[in-house]
């Protein structure tokens, strides 16, 4: 009986709130602060560290720093993701920043909160877009281009087959986290642009395999590759910095010498460019947090002010970095990673 | 006094005996029923209250029938899920494959829809059962630990999943599928309904079947429950093929909601099912719980995440205070069992 009564009482207030609430008249906190959601989708793998590190230094400056930013952390659940992107959607923001977890996961959420915003809430999708590419409900896009870092990464290792008149490389491929898009993005770009330059029956592929982005896991599968293909192996092709620092230490420790299998980077942070200064990574390619960041926080500040943002896709530049300009570039490399 | 009547004698005092262990057995089980339920109730109801008034006198867009029927949309996936691992965790077994199950669900429904959707959701619903089935063999026929034998389907399942998705994400064609978790029934969101259902379903067989009364007593005590002459393998049999079910509707509706099927999607969902259900009153070593409890349990745990964005807490916090809720709740519902044992 007490029972029963005390549900009765909770469900007698919860419907009092839920009646009582309905006008959605918000807050009630007065100022009209600029407030922008942004749904993460983890914070942890090093890229995205150092990309919220430079995002909180940003912040600090204005006209940022006027703004009331609430920042969601997925944790690398897609369930989580989606339930966030509801809830931010609810509150009053005045934009939406997404970095989906999955490009094509999140599409179904985004129409429906855009749907129940009056398709008047503008959604921006930042470091990584949607599947399919361009949907109603977003309306710019900002970001590196993983396609276009494969694509590089593929030329980047033609010409230096090229001017080493090297014939044909055994290589490997060291894979990001499964079932990731940047994952597949860099791999098929990397393949496109092989074919593309007519270098495809150059590059023989003896194995790829995951290390889900993280340095010591790249180490240990490159490991196992030495101990399966020793010479035979020539080169390892990482999709990420810390998966070729791994490669890296992996020959080191197996007696290598610098040069004698190729092993390339890609995002460009200092301790892989340092080693593209020191000749044991062919090259790495650029992948900036801080103009990653900055990218997304320059198109939120337009909206503030009324303009229109003309270009949907606003890609942040992705150059390569060889040994010949690691010199050059080594001191803009600490400024952009925050470092 | 023949030998053979005190062999009559010995029998009937055996047989005598055992009726007063099964009375006092039914007898514990009710007492601690009431007692975890009243004890329980009280505690998250009221922190269920508070999190709802503060969450509506903070921001009152989330006060809302819309606002309240999407908390429920939201808990939905755990909360079905729960319902299956209450009623395994209730019989003292484990299942830490939930999570593969849910991801390779998402990736059949999504790899068959392009032979229909029906077709899809049955082939996505049968690969769960049959992830279900291993683990009752290998539990009851094998004889192995869950907390082992699950880890391992966890891992077959999840390699599975990947090897026939080749680690990608598999999109949906079939764009009616998306309504099955984002349609309505009379205002209210399906995955609601399917909660309300799975609830439904989870409280009948542990309040009126045979099979509910049956994973209590196997998990009070299983030693006793044979003796009783309850048909424990397959009772816990049939709860590992129930919770893997429901792990597999769960990813229907994930697959529904993402339109996407992927191999990685459950891979956090086991702690957080079992957080919310031990948060409920059921313990971790068997043999007390409440479907009512455990849906409060996930209630409170989505009412935090939500109430993490409307209070704008920072997200350096959010890890903490989940972990801190967490850690939490396993060290009342250990210390609410040493006291149990204390008392018997």
């Amino acid at each position: 009986m007490k029972k029963l009564l005390l549900i009765g009482l909770v469900l007698l207030v919860v419907a009092g709130f839920a009646f009582a609430g309905g006008q959605g008249t918000g807050d009630g906190s007065g100022e009209e602060k600029f407030r922008v959601g942004v749904a993460a989708p983890y914070m942890d793998p090093p890229y995205d560290a150092a990309f919220w590190r430079m995002w909180d230094k940003l912040v600090k400056e204005k006209p940022y720093s006027d703004w009331e930013i609430i920042i969601t952390d997925a944790q690398g659940d897609l369930n989580n993701q989606i339930n966030q992107i509801e809830d931010l959607a609810r509150k009053e923001i005045d934009v939406l920043l997404v970095k989906p977890l999955s490009a094509a996961g999140v599409v179904p959420t985004l129409n429906k909160v855009w749907e129940a915003s009056g398709k008047t809430l503008p959604i921006i999708t930042v470091n990584l877009g949607t599947d399919p590419a361009q949907i109603p409900a977003v309306i710019a896009h900002t970001g590196p281009n993983y396609y276009l870092q494969g694509l590089a990464a593929g030329e980047g290792y033609v010409k230096y087959l090229d001017a080493h008149n090297l014939d044909k490389v055994n290589y490997c491929i060291l894979l990001g986290r499964a079932g990731s898009d940047a994952t597949n993005l860099r791999k098929q770009g990397f393949l496109d642009k092989v074919e593309e330059m007519g270098a495809s029956d150059r590059f023989v592929l003896l194995d790829e395999q995951p290390a889900d982005w993280y340095t010591d896991l790249g180490q240990q599968v490159a490991e196992n590759w030495i101990t399966s293909f020793g010479d035979k192996m020539d080169m390892i092709y990482a999709e990420n910095d810390d998966m070729g620092i791994g490669a890296v230490n992996a020959l080191k420790g197996a007696g290598y010498e610098k040069g004698e299998v190729l092993v390339n980077g890609v995002d460009a942070g200092f301790a892989g460019t340092s080693l593209v200064k020191e000749g044991w990574m062919t090259f790495v390619v650029l992948q900036s947090p801080m103009l990653d960041a900055e990218g997304a926080l320059h198109l939120a500040d337009k909206l503030r002010n009324g303009e229109k943002i003309e270009e949907f896709f606003n890609y942040i530049p992705s150059p390569i970095i060889t040994a010949e300009n690691a010199d050059e570039w080594l001191p803009k490399i600490k400024e952009t990673w925050g470092l | 006094m023949t030998g053979s009547d005190m062999f009559v004698r010995g029998k009937k005092n055996e047989k005598e005996s055992q009726r007063k262990v099964e009375k006092k057995l039914s007898r514990d089980i009710i007492e601690q029923k009431r007692f975890i339920k009243f004890l329980l109730n009280q505690k998250l109801l009221i922190l269920i209250v508070l999190l709802v008034a503060a969450m509506a006198i903070k921001d009152t867009n989330f006060f809302s029938l819309s606002g309240v029927y999407e908390i429920f949309d939201h808990i939905a996936i755990i909360g079905i899920m729960a319902v299956g691992m209450t009623v395994l965790l209730i019989s003292g077994s484990f299942d830490l494959s939930i999570g593969s199950v849910l991801s390779l669900t998402t990736v059949i429904v999504m790899l068959f829809q392009e032979r229909g959707i029906l077709i899809s959701i049955i082939m996505g619903v049968v690969s769960g059962i049959a992830v279900g089935i291993l683990n009752g063999l290998i539990v009851v026929k094998g004889k192995i630990n869950p907390f082992i034998a699950t880890l391992g389907s966890m891992l077959i399942a999840k390699g599975f999943a990947l090897g026939i998705s080749r680690s990608q994400t598999i999109v949906g064609s079939r764009a009616e599928f998306i309504f099955l978790a984002h349609g309505k029934v009379l205002g209210i969101p399906n995955p609601f309904i399917l909660l309300v259902i799975f609830l439904l379903i989870g409280w009948y067989i542990l309040r009126f079947t045979k099979l509910g009364r049956n994973s209590y007593a196997i998990g009070g005590n299983e030693h006793s429950a044979i003796l009783a002459g309850i048909q424990v393998n397959r009772s816990k049999f049939v709860f590992f093929v129930f919770c893997s079910l429901t792990a597999s509707i769960s990813g229907l509706i994930l697959a529904s909601k993402t339109n996407t099927g992927n191999a990685i999607l459950g891979d956090n969902v086991v702690l957080i099912v079992i957080g919310g259900v031990v948060l409920g009153g059921t313990s971790l070593f068997g043999g007390r719980g409440h479907i009512m409890g455990t849906i409060q349990g996930v209630l409170v745990l989505g009412l935090i995440e939500r109430a993490m964005v409307v209070f704008h807490i920072s997200s350096w916090y959010q890890y903490m205070l989940r972990g801190i809720v967490i850690l939490a709740v396993i060290v009342l519902d250990t210390v609410i069992e040493r006291r149990r044992r204390e008392m018997l």
